[in-house]
């Protein structure tokens, strides 16, 4: 449901991307669900509340490890998905899709310095995490 | 060679005690304590206002003693241990717990004794704790023991309480603790309970933590660091020395973390190093059972400068009586459980300590008198690096260290069972079908795929021997879709940890 | 070396030892490994205790054991956080086998599932009584599992305002019905985060905590993290908590922490979840465990489930394998110090797994009809020794709460022959000197007495008897 092409990455491995309707939706990348392996809770933001950039908005478990969402730019959540609740599963099965995060609001012309786009996040991935 | 243990036992499955209830039994027995018919049947409301009486009971289960006799012993047959296993858990010291210990504990007497008995009749309990104190201060070279703190990481909590009361008093508002990334989780969650920030510092290349790179982190604001000595890789801090002058030039502290003291009880003191304070935890290095996962006892140790600041109550001497002998009659008041400690940090338990871990430890320190107590530590650190050796040529060592002499434990990455498909885990749970306890896994965080095994000096070369096959067969012999079906033979296979964490379920 | 008992190498072996790492004695080895740090000195292990043989060790405490109070002869009056309930033999045959006792805690779910389940039972039985949602494995003891609420309340009314985690504008309010020493170990866990500890009143003729002062320092405005009662509390007395309960929860940000030293009475009263608890912490030494002079303990630790991810200590679930058999295993792990370390809920590690294993089978054998039952002899035998010792004349009330097993009476003062008057701890001691326990000074003139069922009316009698030739002697 986000438009390919429309997701920006930042190095912690969050996304931001926009959907059909020009909505904005937060979530994690599929390479960082891969690390964390199965996730068994989430923590989600709170809806209605402003983030700035890098601010911690939530946390992701598996069994054995934690680790932290953080704002991939400043942003207010307009909702969270709430899905996550019960089926924090889906971040494993769709992380760019039905496994999002929130949907949120953003300056239509956020700023995009330290994010990456699909294929430098590609490069990104590959080049930082093949030892 | 011996035969694996394997395991070919009976398991006999069992249900839910909740779920074998017919109504009415009960296991106990109960006494009339002398009361009258009229009076075992009176209400209670007749006691009290009726507005606090439970109106139902609660469910427990209901059941006849012979019941809760065979469930409790099925159940117990699902579980390794000490006694039937060889147990190799790193950092875990999990050491034979003599037989004689138990008897002592359970002695009718001791076991029943409450605690807030007056002081003239408890002298001979006193004057144990007092001298089992002694004797630990001679072991570390440090000034006095308190044995509040009920467990490892409540030993670090008080260690670190008195850091913090000693720079609150003289005014100073430092905040840092240093702690090795390769210290155990109970280090810097210690240091946040003290009211501490943790800051980590990165191992060495040597396995060790070097005094040149710790010193770009000493500030003013720094109250002290935490080591484990030896590491959690096994290995001896080299610098230590240095690292305690390092601290005390800062005027910091240097608190130990006393986990691994097996690896030289006997045979060097800590005081020797340099350090300030130490928790010794009972239940690994002086034989305690673990009892799957306590009760413990981390008895703080501490210089002379800090006795002042140790948890309150403690046993006090009050008078010079001569005590010497085993089997004197304690006729006088020689002792007392004392609070006039001046900075103390208050208190950690509602009464003194874990008395019967403390109880067990001293009976294994006087098994082992003065002509044993060193053999401990170098045993204990011949069978660790037997293993090393010979499981080094099977597995390969973390990198850095490969050379040199680990103490008390060993640890290899999972660098050769991979060539063989084979991670960390189903080396684990491999293990297992053979008759071992898996060893410590994924600990140290810094070594891929870690494999700690800690022997212990209570086992024979034949059972490492008998494990260090095991491994090698793992390691040349085992496919992969062997080993994640791993374990086969226990009462269940892999547990489904994904589904009990995303949908727990607490009780019945 | 010698070949002591506990080593299974022989000097052969370890000779054998010592030539395959190449290396020719002790001196090399440590010297090796340690560097610069000297090996033990000769004399300071010459100072060390000689060792002694199994049965000269069985001697040597046989004696220490014989020289304190007799459980034969002694009838055990004093209560105060830890109380003398009888221990069935069942629980020992059990607990002596070593499949319990000798293992680590269970990390590997697979070949420990006896003490996992044990441990599901414990936690299952322990919610029951306390009417609670979630219960965990165990804390160390009572008065730590309560410090460890206050600092869960803390972290809740933290997140609840979304602040960081200064608490310097936080007032923690402790009833004076609480065990002194768990306030104590309250102040020492709570003493780093700049909280504040204030103190509820008691009223001066129930006994109970005044309801007029908790109205008044919750009025004060501020914040309250959390109020701390016990019940039964400290006094002996039952807390009236459905009055406490409304006015601590009319603020949001507020925690209502119940606990108690003696959970037995949720036998007959009502338990901390029929008042809306948001947590219990307190001491479950009651339930199948021996006093041990104080130690180890049974720390219990209870809350509401949407309290969990605050909860300290191992908690275990309920699962399935992979071929779908029931399965047990620690869960929610990721709040515990071994992943989440710096950050973790609590430091704790190692717990009282074993007591809480003797406080399971406990539980079973008294099973729902016995554990009301002795939890009503103890109501009973409580009233009963109280009405002996008012009508004594020797004693009077110290307040007139309703109460559970325990209370406290003043030494009456006799006119002016002050040569009789005796303190409550002297009057303890020369009880003392009769075999028996007649319970805890808690002022120059006060005693707090408990009774359970070891303690039948024939110890009764004797303690009024006793009491009479000491005070009036």
């Amino acid at each position: 449901m986000i438009k390919s092409g429309s997701f920006y990455f930042s190095k912690s491995h969050e996304w931001v991307g926009m959907d059909s309707n020009n909505k904005y939706h937060i979530g994690i990348s599929d390479f960082a669900q891969s690390e964390l392996g199965d996730v068994v809770y989430v923590s989600l933001p709170e809806a209605g509340k402003t983030y700035k950039k890098d601010d911690k908005i939530g946390e992701i478990e598996s069994v054995k490890s934690v680790s932290e969402i953080y704002a991939p730019v400043e942003l207010k959540v307009i909702s969270v998905n709430s899905k996550l609740n019960d089926t924090p599963e889906l971040i494993n099965q769709d992380p760019n899709g039905a496994g999002f995060i929130a949907e949120v609001e953003v300056s239509n012309d956020f700023d995009t310095e330290g994010l990456m786009d699909e294929s430098a996040y590609k490069t990104f991935i590959d080049s930082s995490h093949h030892e | 060679m011996p035969k694996f243990p394997g395991i070919k036992g009976i398991f006999l499955d069992e249900d839910p005690l909740m779920e074998q209830g017919s109504k009415g039994l009960k296991g106990i027995s109960i006494p009339d304590c002398g009361l009258k018919k009229s009076d075992l049947k009176k209400d209670e409301s007749a006691y009290i206002d009726a507005k606090y009486i439970r109106k139902s009971p609660p469910e427990l289960p209901e059941v006849s003693e012979p019941t809760v006799v065979r469930h409790f012993t099925r159940l117990s047959s699902w579980n390794m241990c000490v006694d039937t296993v060889f147990y190799p858990l790193g950092s875990c010291t999990m050491k034979y717990n003599p037989k004689i210990n138990e008897k002592i504990a359970s002695l009718e007497n001791i076991k029943n004794l409450h605690p807030l008995t007056p002081g003239s009749l408890i002298q001979p309990v006193l004057k144990m704790v007092y001298d089992f104190n002694e004797i630990l201060c001679r072991l570390t070279g440090l000034a006095e023991f308190s044995f509040a703190p009920q467990a490892g990481a409540a030993g670090e909590f008080a260690g670190l309480k008195i850091i913090k009361k000693y720079f609150d008093l003289k005014g100073e508002n430092r905040k840092t603790i240093l702690v090795p990334d390769s210290s155990h989780g109970t280090n810097p969650a210690s240091s946040v309970l003290a009211g501490f920030t943790p800051v980590e510092i990165k191992t060495g290349k040597a396995g060790t933590l070097d005094a040149g790179e710790l010193e770009k982190f000493v500030s003013k604001d720094v109250a002290g660091i935490m080591i484990t000595n030896p590491n959690t890789f096994g290995v001896f801090e080299k610098d230590i020395k240095k690292i305690a002058e390092i601290m005390h030039k800062n005027g910091s502290f240097i608190y130990m973390d006393g986990a691994n003291f097996n690896a030289f009880l006997g045979s060097a003191r800590v005081s020797d190093m340099g350090i300030d304070l130490i928790q010794l935890n009972l239940h690994k290095t002086f034989s305690t059972p673990h009892g799957g996962g306590g009760p413990g006892s981390g008895a703080l140790g501490v210089v002379e400068s800090l006795r002042e600041f140790l948890p309150v109550p403690y046993v006090k001497k009050v008078s010079g009586e001569n005590t010497a002998g085993a089997d004197k009659n304690f006729n006088r008041q020689v002792y007392e459980l004392a609070e006039d400690k001046n900075n103390t940090i208050g208190k950690m338990t509602p009464f003194l300590c874990n008395f019967a871990v403390v109880i067990r430890a001293y009976a294994y320190l006087l098994s082992l008198g003065r002509e044993n107590i060193a053999s401990v530590s170098e045993l204990a650190v011949l069978n660790a690096n037997y293993v090393k050796k010979k499981l080094g040529k099977i597995l390969s060592d973390p990198g850095p260290f490969e050379e040199g002499l680990c103490m008390h434990e060993c640890v290899f990455n999972d660098k050769a069972i991979e060539e063989n498909g084979i991670s960390t885990i189903e080396l684990a749970k491999l293990l297992i079908d053979y008759g071992f306890h898996p060893p410590t896994v994924y600990f140290p965080k810094n070594i891929r795929g870690a494999i700690m095994i800690e022997p212990t000096e209570t086992e024979s070369i034949r059972t490492l021997d008998n494990f260090i096959k095991a491994v090698k067969e793992i390691r040349f012999k085992t496919k992969k879709s062997k080993a994640v079906k791993s374990p086969q033979k226990t009462k269940v296979g892999r547990v489904n940890e994904v589904l009990a964490n995303k949908h727990p379920i607490f009780k019945y | 070396m010698n070949n002591f008992r506990y080593f299974p190498n022989s000097k052969k072996d370890i000779a054998k030892l010592y030539r395959i790492l190449g290396i020719k004695d002790k001196k090399e080895l440590f010297g090796k490994i340690l560097g610069g740090i000297p090996l033990m000195e000769a004399g300071i292990l010459k100072a060390l205790p000689e060792e002694m043989d199994e049965e000269a060790l069985y001697r040597f405490f046989l004696n220490i054991d014989s020289n304190i109070p007799a459980k034969n002869k002694t009838a055990v009056f004093a209560g105060g956080g830890i109380y003398n309930h009888f221990v069935p033999a069942a629980i020992d045959g059990l607990m002596s086998r070593s499949e319990f006792y000798t293992p680590y805690t269970p990390y590997q779910p697979e070949v420990s599932q006896g003490t996992l389940f044990a441990l599901f039972e414990f936690q299952s039985m322990i919610a029951e009584i306390l009417g609670m949602d979630v219960v965990n494995a165990s804390m160390y003891d009572g008065a730590e599992s309560l410090a460890e609420a206050v600092l869960a309340a803390m972290r809740l009314s933290s997140a609840n305002r979304d602040l960081p985690a200064g608490h310097k504008d936080d007032l923690i309010l402790i009833s004076e019905g609480v065990n002194p020493n768990y306030t104590s170990v309250i102040k020492t866990f709570a003493g780093g985060t700049g909280v504040k500890i204030g103190k509820i009143k008691l009223n001066g003729q129930t006994g109970q905590t005044d309801i007029e002062d908790l109205k008044q320092k919750l009025a004060n405005g501020g914040r309250v993290p959390a109020v701390v009662v016990q019940q039964p509390n400290y006094l002996g007395v039952i807390e009236d908590l459905e009055e406490i309960e409304p006015l601590i929860h009319s603020d949001s940000n507020s925690s209502f922490i119940v606990s108690s030293t003696e959970p037995y009475s949720f036998g007959v009263i009502n338990p901390p979840g029929f008042y809306n608890a948001d947590i219990f912490a307190g001491e479950g030494n009651s339930f199948g465990n021996y006093m041990n002079f104080g130690g180890p303990l049974l720390g219990l630790f209870a809350a509401k489930k949407e309290y969990v991810r605050q909860m300290p200590g191992r908690i275990v679930g309920k699962t399935k394998d992979g071929k779908d058999r029931d399965a047990y295993a620690f869960i929610l792990s990721t709040r515990e110090q071994h992943i989440r370390r710096g950050a973790a809920t609590s430091n704790i590690c190692t717990n009282s797994s074993l007591n809480a294993v003797r406080a399971a089978i406990y539980l079973s054998l008294c099973s729902k009809s016995g554990f009301k039952e002795i939890a009503s002899l103890n109501l009973k035998l409580a009233h009963i020794l109280r009405d002996r010792l008012l009508s004594s004349g020797l004693f009077e009330p110290l307040y007139e709460g309703d109460f559970f097993n325990e209370f406290s009476l003043k030494l009456k003062i006799k006119g002016n022959k002050h040569n009789n008057n005796i303190t409550a701890s002297e009057f303890i001691e020369k009880m003392a000197e009769r075999d028996i326990l007649a319970g805890i000074a808690i002022s120059e003139s006060a005693v707090l007495i408990s009774a359970t069922e070891n303690n039948g009316l024939s110890d009764i009698e004797k303690y009024a008897e006793n009491a009479k030739e000491v005070l009036n002697a």
